[in-house]
């Protein structure tokens, strides 16, 4: 079925989160991977909404980092996103937001080991988000 | 049946080295994969802890009963379950008792468990000090992932399993947050299993053939008033290693 994800994977585990990114020039950390032990898993998006209240279209770009923790390797950056996600324009007449939803299936399993790290082109952007620990 | 007068090679039951002490997670015939009761009205159970046991019977006038799903949550608002740590060294939380699944007197209850929040690992200890699932490196953990797993698709075998004797083996838990992000106020554990009503058998009524391994109850018939010998075939459970390391 489109848009949802019909199995877990086994022995794996879902959370979700919200963030606020405030500014479209600071890295946002969306959320730490548990890498330490006794757990050590890493985590997959499932499900992404972008809450957009600026007029103007932009990119929240992904990238793997701990940003308050230099131990775990990092993987891309805010110029070289992992997964960069475009969000569209906001409706500047009444007060609804623009939500851009990212399911599952449109999602790559692209593991995340260190932490969920963000930027966005537009300021005041929420991200509310699912993440599988696989 | 035999009589008294194989006494020669029935002697009276050695707790301490007779029958050899089970080990502290139990994989036996009692983890069927349906979640039945393992004792049955005029059926016997040994109760073991460390190196004492005893042995009790479900009376036949008696009959198992279901406990429905208890949850315990082991964090709270007021004391959340600090985030994982960076430095390997989780702020646990615990070993906190779990009073809430004590029995009454000469009640035997046969829990299994399910982590019922997603990131949190909980460690069993029984008694407090002692882990009740184990390796050579230390204590298992369970959790969400791995016990729902396990649940979801019917294999209630490979829940992880205790057993409570009255509210003098209660059951500890320990809980980490799985989650470097955040605190959190639930950490629920779910038990839901079978109780016991037990009658205590008097240890001079039992005998042990040292030779066979097998286990008899000498009584009185209360009709004839003679003495009489009745193989009987308790289950073993651990309510906890006590003092046996």
């Amino acid at each position: 079925m489109a848009g949802t994800i019909q199995y877990r994977k086994p022995f794996s585990f879902k959370k979700g989160y919200s963030k606020l990114i405030p500014s479209g020039a600071v890295s946002t950390q969306l959320v730490r991977m548990p890498w330490q032990v006794p757990v050590q898993k890493p985590g997959v998006l499932r499900k992404v909404l972008i809450s957009n209240p600026v007029g103007l279209a932009g990119t929240l770009a992904i990238w793997d980092q701990d940003l308050s923790n230099t131990t775990p390797p990092t993987a891309g950056s805010a110029g070289a996103a992992l997964l960069p996600l475009g969000f569209g324009l906001s409706v500047l007449s009444g007060s609804a937001n623009q939500t851009t939803v990212y399911t599952a299936d449109q999602l790559p399993e692209i593991p995340f080991y260190s932490g969920m790290s963000s930027q966005s082109t537009q300021p005041g952007v929420t991200v509310a988000f699912e993440v599988e620990y696989i | 049946m035999s009589t008294t007068s194989n006494k020669e090679i029935i002697t009276k039951i050695n707790t301490s080295n007779a029958l050899s002490p089970p080990s502290s997670g139990l994989v036996t015939r009692l983890n069927r994969l349906v979640f039945e009761p393992m004792v049955m009205p005029g059926q016997y159970v040994r109760i073991q802890q460390g190196k004492n046991a005893e042995i009790f019977q479900l009376s036949r006038l008696d009959v198992p009963e279901p406990l429905p799903p208890v949850r315990i949550n082991l964090a709270s608002f007021t004391s959340t379950l600090a985030a994982l740590t960076d430095t390997g060294s989780p702020q646990s939380k615990g070993p906190t008792k779990l009073t809430s699944l004590d029995m009454p007197n000469y009640t035997l209850a046969q829990y299994r468990f399910v982590g019922l929040d997603e990131g949190i690992l909980y460690e069993l200890f029984q008694p407090a000090s002692v882990a009740f699932m184990e390796n050579k490196d230390g204590s298992i953990p369970f959790s969400y992932d791995t016990t729902m797993e396990f649940y979801l698709n019917g294999l209630w075998s490979m829940l992880p399993e205790a057993y409570v004797y009255q509210d003098s083996t209660t059951i500890s838990c320990k809980i980490t947050n799985m989650d470097m992000f955040g605190t959190t106020p639930y950490a629920r554990l779910l038990a839901f299993g079978f109780k016991y009503p037990l009658v205590q058998i008097p240890d001079n009524e039992i005998r042990f053939d040292e030779d066979t391994g097998q286990v008899f109850r000498e009584f009185m018939n209360p009709r004839t008033q003679a003495k009489k010998i009745q193989q009987i075939h308790p289950m073993t459970v651990s309510v906890g290693r006590g003092n046996r390391r």
